[in-house]
């Protein structure tokens, strides 16, 4: 059963307005070209199956919880340690999915939030010297 | 009256002091070592100096997108979201 791609409002929306417009009239930079294209492949699969096998979609709990309704996860790319996410849901009408959110944000710096990182240790202080014996 | 508490800070101590040879891809193993991951500085004088590191969770999310969810969630509840969009223009 195919669904029907919605994309929640405001942010969402504009998001997709944004780009589509863009891409419609040629305006689109190299890395937004690219994004939006994955976008495009994502968002074609969500709607003919959300459970594709590419798109690894898993439920994310947390989002779950805080939200109260079913929070689903699906991955722009697969073999990609750096791949962006696209936040989805089902409604508001049976057979229809709605795109709550999309990371990397557009307007986040590319990858900012995925590269590892290494927590750092605080400076160690120098070692104390040993005391001297003062007797003599 | 009031107590100060002031972190108590302990420099590190020597606990183990051993002599390894690298194989033949220069490997050397650290024997007990309690973290998987270290932060390593090769020094001029040919010394190299590891501090353990410990992961940061890469799926924490940023603000922003927190708020486009939240706003985007809360639009969803009360059953408001975009029309639906038409994908065949940009489909291949």
């Amino acid at each position: 059963m195919p669904f029907k791609i919605r994309m929640g409002v405001p942010e969402m929306a504009a998001v997709w307005s944004d780009l589509s417009t863009r891409k419609l009239q040629g305006k689109l930079g190299r890395n937004e070209e690219k994004f939006f294209k994955k976008l495009v492949k994502v968002l074609g699969l969500l709607g003919a199956n959300p459970r594709h096998h590419s798109l690894r979609t898993h439920a994310i709990d947390a989002l779950t919880d805080k939200y109260g309704f079913k929070v689903f996860e699906a991955c722009l790319e697969n073999n990609t340690p750096a791949a962006g996410r696209v936040f989805w849901a089902y409604g508001p009408e049976k057979g229809d999915i709605t795109v709550i959110g999309v990371e990397p944000h557009p307007d986040d710096k590319r990858g900012a939030y995925y590269r590892i990182k290494l927590s750092g240790l605080p400076a160690a202080r120098p070692e104390a010297p040993p005391e001297r014996n003062q007797a003599s | 009256m009031t107590t100060l508490l002031r972190k108590q800070k302990t420099s590190p101590i020597v606990v183990e002091e051993y002599d390894v040879a690298a194989d033949a891809k220069k490997r050397i193993s650290l024997r007990h070592a309690r973290t998987k991951y270290f932060r390593v500085r090769s020094l001029s004088d040919g010394s190299f100096l590891l501090e353990p590191r410990v992961l940061v969770p890469p799926g924490a999310l940023s603000p922003r997108v927190m708020k486009m969810l939240d706003q985007s969630a809360d639009n969803l509840k009360k059953g408001v979201a975009s029309p639906p969009i038409d994908l065949a223009p940009f489909q291949d």
